[in-house]
């Protein structure tokens, strides 16, 4: 019976938060699945309880609820009624009232414990969610809470083909992705699908372009200063979607939605680059008039 | 991956940022300069244009051209 009472009571305060708070943040993010001995498991399980039990604990006490349910010695005869017979009979009319306070007092702890887990989960999905504003934080204890509290929970997967790391401002992902076939498809990064334990299923490419590798090989030994922009055929339709499985590398790269809005800084007496377009504006407004 | 990792991640992501951006607008300056009568081609029918770069098909417009024109020194 105290065994069936001890494997409770660590379901409800450890496991219990632990799956609660993983359910919550599945609605923002793929998690990864951790490969964990048990005991990992439950060191994890613990460290994610201890703040928010020891928070929930203050907070019963502050509020004078967890004295007003019960008493430290309502604890001590529970847990002795079930471990000993001979105690239980001699204090059975004492353990009942005792057994009372004892379930009073856990309700009081286990409704604050949840709440604040719920809320501090709630708090991260928020956190997750803005990560770009977030990271861009100069405070270098702000990004360390991010990169180490925040960052290992999630698949790293969804790290990188989400919007996560961009840079805060109008930025977009593309990719190059090169597949077992040796083929090599460019776009931009619009989705992707995870499989359960995190890892890569598919990725979704908009404007998806294959390059003509042969066709360039040939051209450039004819001429070798030929241009490689040249040779990307667009594939048409709107989405392209590459499975997992099919891809060697990923090329990804982080620009500018609009990428002429960055202007280097020109060095003193270079008129810089604007002068092409500025000539290109003044023939359209040529052609205009 | 765990913290320290992501972080080295997150370190060299920005670095590179920077040179990204200068290659690419090099890159769409480049194409304009060469094919300056077909980009404004494009721009004479569809108010847009095409540019094809390394980071992929970037498309600018009007707005665009003017903004870059007449916006100061970005960071």
């Amino acid at each position: 019976m105290l065994a069936l009472l001890v494997s409770l009571l660590i379901a409800l305060y450890l496991l219990g938060p632990d799956l609660i708070s993983r359910w919550i943040l599945a609605f923002v993010v793929p998690r990864k699945t951790l490969v964990q001995s048990r005991g990992e498991e439950i060191t994890r399980a613990i460290l994610w309880a201890a703040i928010p039990l020891a928070a929930a604990i203050a907070w019963a006490i502050a509020a004078g609820s967890l004295r007003h349910a019960g008493q430290l010695s309502d604890i001590q005869t529970v847990f002795s009624g079930l471990y000993s017979d001979r105690y239980f009979e001699a204090n059975q009319a004492a353990f009942f009232v005792s057994v009372h306070n004892f379930f009073w007092m856990n309700l009081c702890l286990l409704w604050r414990l949840y709440a604040l887990v719920i809320l501090i989960a709630i708090l991260f999905n928020g956190i997750i969610r803005r990560y770009r504003i977030w990271s861009s934080s100069r405070s270098r204890w702000v990004r360390h809470f991010l990169t180490f509290i925040i960052l290992p929970r999630i698949s790293e997967w969804h790290v990188l083909l989400s919007e996560m790391l961009l840079p805060a401002g109008p930025f977009v992902l593309t990719a190059d992705v090169l597949t077992r076939n040796n083929t090599l498809y460019q776009g931009l990064v619009k989705d992707k699908m995870l499989n359960p334990d995190g890892s890569l299923h598919a990725v979704t490419l908009a404007n998806p372009r294959r390059f003509l590798r042969d066709e360039f090989h040939t051209a450039q030994s004819a001429n070798p200063e030929i241009d490689s922009a040249d040779f990307w055929k667009s594939i048409p339709g709107n989405l392209f979607v590459i499975l997992g499985s099919d891809i060697v590398n990923l090329n990804l790269k982080y620009i500018r939605r609009k990428p002429l809005s960055y202007r280097p800084v020109a060095e003193p007496g270079d008129p810089g680059d604007t002068e092409v377009l500025v000539r290109l504006l003044e023939r359209l407004r040529h052609d205009a008039s | 991956m765990n913290g320290w990792e992501l972080e080295r991640l997150l370190t060299f992501i920005e670095e590179n940022i920077a040179a990204n951006e200068v290659r690419l607008r090099a890159e769409i300056i480049r194409f304009i300069q060469r094919h300056e009568d077909a980009v404004l081609d494009q721009f004479r029918a569809h108010q847009s244009a095409v540019i094809p770069t390394s980071f992929g098909e970037i498309v600018l417009d009007l707005a665009d051209l003017r903004a870059a024109v007449a916006s100061p020194v970005a960071a």
